[in-house]
């Protein structure tokens, strides 16, 4: 049989085969994109034989395989280990990054808010987080097409990183929704970088797809602030954020607010002066 | 542990300017002529006032103290035989609040050296700081000054809350200031003492009181201690009966003192 044929063969059964092992394992909530955790992964191996690396290569780009790892049986490992390592690279990158903005994703986010929120607790160090919505996306995309709207997307993700500082973490945290967690910084400075960012974008021109017309974008932000504390977990610090986010929306839009902020309300009554031991001291 | 001898005593009060240094400073005299040692800490460390009552400018102070290399010797003045200040710094409000690290640097560099006198008196700044509190949490005994003045009353009273709430610490004498009656001196303490028991359920102890007395501001502007500007006017005696009291309950309590640490938690290691 020439070799052609079996190539050709194995090309369909191999992509089949892997397309249906990937729905079955697709099912397991662990598997497609979420965190790896090493006692709950393991390593699928299947012996293929005629399969050149090159060849494996240009199936993995028809197929859409590049989940998929393969490994010499002998011969030269290192170009298949570096092959390997970037493979690696690309995935880490891919499931902490937005591939639209290229702002880190939702669960880099979850991570390190946790992360910042563990070192506020023990540090008393203070921590802000910003939630940001663009005001009215819903219209810019049915106006100017969702090229544009992604557009739009990309500018704001790019204009926020270069606003930030090198130790803050923006993310893109849903469609048009972005957020900061800035480590460090009180509500007063996060207060300060967040209106002169807003202040920034609305200045930013859009042009309109088919005609000479130019819009702007302005957004929305709620701000929360932890100080570490109390025992705020992930999950309220995001709700507080979110609140202040909606404060924002009803108040007009195109602002920032800032939340109730647990560290003001946490302050310690019990050590308070209450008004009848006052009058008691006075004899009244 | 060693065996203890030095007595450590907080001078302290909720609002400032109530008489604390000049009381604190001029109690040291009279335990010195009592034939008592003493060394009198200015704690009030942002903003020194020991030595501007004592008429001196010293030229090392507890920031020098910090410094790797200085020893509680270098620093320490002698106001007169027996009788020794350190001095605190004006103007540097990083030493304002100091922290955990810093502290311990301070005490225990002091702690032995203090060891070597009869009565370790802190004199701190007023209110209710972090580091006011810490401090006051250190020593044997607290002397809390207040006036016949309402603010006075519920300073003081907040400043005991805080530190019976957060930081445990139950004991504390009442030295009145200012007062121009024994009754009105008493009147005041018992309202303090009052609210102390009902609400916080602790029972003060009435150290005494210190006239109002115009000597005393006259001694202030000589920037000469009041025992040494006049040591027969009215505040000298009192405060000379102050004295005797806290040398009779050292005497009182010799097996007590012995069995503690002059500061609390040191040496910490
Ligand atoms: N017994 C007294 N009779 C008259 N005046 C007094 C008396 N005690 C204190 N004063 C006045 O109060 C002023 C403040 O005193 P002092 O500096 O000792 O207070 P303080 O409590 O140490 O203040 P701070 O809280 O600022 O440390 C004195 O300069 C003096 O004018
Ligand atoms: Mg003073």
């Amino acid at each position: 049989m020439p070799k052609e044929k079996i190539i050709k063969f194995q090309e369909n059964e191999l992509a089949s085969e892997l397309a249906v092992l990937q729905e079955e394992l697709c099912s397991y909530s662990n598997f497609c994109g979420n965190a790896m955790d090493a006692s709950e992964a393991v390593w699928v191996f299947r012996l293929f034989q005629g399969v050149s690396p090159e060849e494996w290569e240009s199936l993995t780009a028809k197929h859409d395989l590049s989940q998929w790892l393969t490994l010499p049986i002998n011969g030269d490992t290192f170009p298949h280990l570096k092959q390997f390592q970037k493979t690696l690279e690309r995935l880490a990158y891919q499931t902490e990054h937005d591939a639209l903005t290229g702002l880190a994703n939702r669960r880099a986010f979850d991570r390190v808010l946790d992360i910042e929120m563990e070192r506020s607790r023990r540090a008393k160090t203070p921590l802000s987080l910003a939630i940001f919505d663009l005001d009215d996306f819903k219209r810019i995309n049915d106006t100017y097409g969702h090229p544009k709207g992604d557009e739009v997307l990309a500018t704001f993700a790019r204009q926020l990183q270069a606003t930030t500082r090198r130790y803050d973490l923006a993310a893109r945290y849903g469609g048009e929704e972005f957020s900061l967690v800035m480590a460090g910084s009180g509500v007063v400075k996060a207060q300060r970088l967040l209106t002169r960012f807003l202040r920034e974008f609305k200045q930013v021109e859009f042009k309109a797809p088919d005609n000479d017309e130019t819009f702007h974008v302005t957004c929305s932000v709620g701000l929360t602030c932890y100080k570490g504390t109390s025992d705020l977990s992930v999950k309220e610090m995001i709700e507080l954020a979110d609140e202040a986010l909606y404060d924002a929306k009803n108040s007009g839009k195109d602002q920032v607010k800032v939340s109730r902020l647990a560290f003001v309300e946490d302050v310690s009554k019990e050590t308070l002066v209450r008004a009848d031991e006052k009058k008691f001291l006075f004899g009244k | 542990m060693n065996h203890n001898n030095t007595l450590s005593l907080a001078i302290m009060s909720g609002k400032g300017g109530v008489g604390k240094t000049n009381i604190v400073l001029n109690l040291g005299y009279a335990l010195q002529q009592a034939d008592m040692t003493a060394m009198l800490m200015d704690c009030d460390l942002g903003l020194a006032n020991l030595d501007v009552l004592l008429g001196i400018s010293p030229e090392k102070n507890l920031h020098d103290l910090l410094q790797t290399g200085v020893d509680a010797e270098d620093v320490l003045i002698s106001i007169e035989d027996g009788f020794d200040m350190l001095p605190a710094t004006s103007g540097v409000p990083e030493l304002v609040e100091m922290d955990e690290d810093m502290q311990d640097i301070l005490f225990k560099k002091l702690v032995t050296l203090a060891g070597e006198y009869d009565y370790l008196m802190l004199d701190l700044g007023a209110g209710i700081s972090h580091t006011v509190l810490s401090f006051a949490a250190l020593t044997q005994l607290r002397i809390v000054v207040i006036t016949p003045e309402p603010t006075s009353l519920t300073d003081s009273y907040a400043m005991i809350k805080v530190l019976t709430t957060q930081h445990n610490v139950k004991n504390f004498l009442v030295l009145v200031n200012q007062a121009t009656s024994t009754g009105e001196a008493r009147q005041t303490f018992d309202r303090l003492s009052a609210a102390c028991k009902n609400f916080l359920k602790i029972d003060l102890t009435y150290l005494g009181f210190v006239h109002q007395d115009r000597t005393l501001v006259e001694s202030v502007l000589q920037q000469t201690p009041l025992m040494k500007y006049a040591p027969q006017a009215t505040a000298s005696k009192d405060i000379r009966n102050i004295a005797r009291k806290i040398i009779k309950y050292r005497e009182d309590n010799k097996e007590r003192i012995a069995g503690r640490p002059i500061l609390k938690n040191f040496p910490s290691i």
